[in-house]
């Protein structure tokens, strides 16, 4: 998706949040609080509301462990994040972005595309045998960010990525909520 | 010998953890989404691998969790395997994992716990409390 997409994103849904700019420790938090009084006006169920909180933590938690891992200190790397909330006829969607490094597209866009083909109780079992295998990766991550946000969203996950870069692309991924 | 009890205060981010080595009541309760989970859990399976030694005959383990990450679910299983060696050694371990009216997530979390755990874990449905 260009920045046209983007625009016409805006545009065309109800946008409840947007941001775009730098990343830290505590805009994480900001950002945690402000979706879920956002979606608490909505005065969807609990239950939902919940939902859509722990897949928003899981999908900025992937971005920061990417972040450190990557070891990649131009400014545009932690100064250009992309984070939407919005709200159309089909349910809710969250679309985040940042800069990945060209050499991780391939494993990325590997993994998306696994989790993808797996139908839910595939994921299901993927997801258990993940947990109990005692791993945990480099940066204390699960390894399960993404099925877990398949698995709870119901939904395939769309992914982009931008390359009009020398070293590096911009990923984009969208998280469709269904209510 | 007796063992001090651990007590964590629930955060925005982290839950309470409440261990009585005394009674053999664990609770755990809130939410857990911190950002290193390792960091934040190793000092409750460093109290655990220490009550490993020196266990109530039963201990009663009351996860009341509203929702947590997916790094924190890999601590859980570390927080389980502990108790699982508890179990190993003869003495009784019960698991509550509680769950909300129409909440599936957590009562899916707590089905993918009992399946790769080797503890009686009772899913307890709760009534719907304060929003």
């Amino acid at each position: 998706m260009n920045t046209q997409g983007y625009h016409s994103v805006l545009e065309s849904d109800e946008v409840i949040f947007a941001y775009k700019g730098s990343v830290s420790h505590a805009l994480f938090d900001d950002i945690l609080t402000l979706v879920e009084r956002k979606i608490s006006t909505f005065e969807k169920p609990k239950t939902f509301r919940r939902k859509i909180h722990v897949i928003v933590v899981e999908i900025l938690q992937n971005i920061f462990h990417h972040l450190d891992a990557s070891q990649h200190k131009a400014p545009n790397f932690t100064d250009s994040i992309l984070f939407i909330l919005g709200k159309n006829k089909h349910g809710y969607y969250i679309i985040s972005g940042n800069y990945v490094l060209l050499s991780d597209i391939e494993v990325l866009k590997a993994k998306i595309e696994w989790v993808n083909s797996l139908d839910s109780a595939e994921l299901k079992n993927r997801y258990r045998e993940i947990l109990n295998n005692g791993k945990f990766s480099d940066k204390g991550g699960a390894g399960l960010g993404f099925i877990d946000i398949a698995r709870k969203s119901g939904n395939p996950l769309e992914y982009d990525f931008e390359n009009n870069e020398t070293d590096c692309s911009f990923f984009s991924l969208k998280v469709k909520i269904s209510v | 010998m007796n063992m001090e009890n651990f007590y964590l205060e629930e955060t925005p981010k982290t839950p309470e953890i409440n261990l009585n080595a005394q009674t053999g009541k664990f609770i755990i309760s809130g939410r857990s989404i911190p950002e290193n989970s390792i960091e934040f859990y190793k000092p409750m399976f460093d109290w655990l691998d220490a009550y490993t030694k020196e266990a109530n005959n039963k201990t009663n383990v009351d996860v009341k969790l509203e929702y947590f990450n997916t790094s924190s679910s890999k601590c859980l299983v570390e927080v389980f395997r502990r108790l699982e060696d508890i179990k190993g050694k003869g003495k009784e371990i019960e698991v509550n994992w509680f769950y909300e009216e129409d909440d599936e997530d957590m009562q899916e979390s707590g089905e993918d716990f009992k399946e790769i755990i080797n503890l009686p874990i009772n899913m307890t449905l709760i009534e719907d409390g304060d929003s």
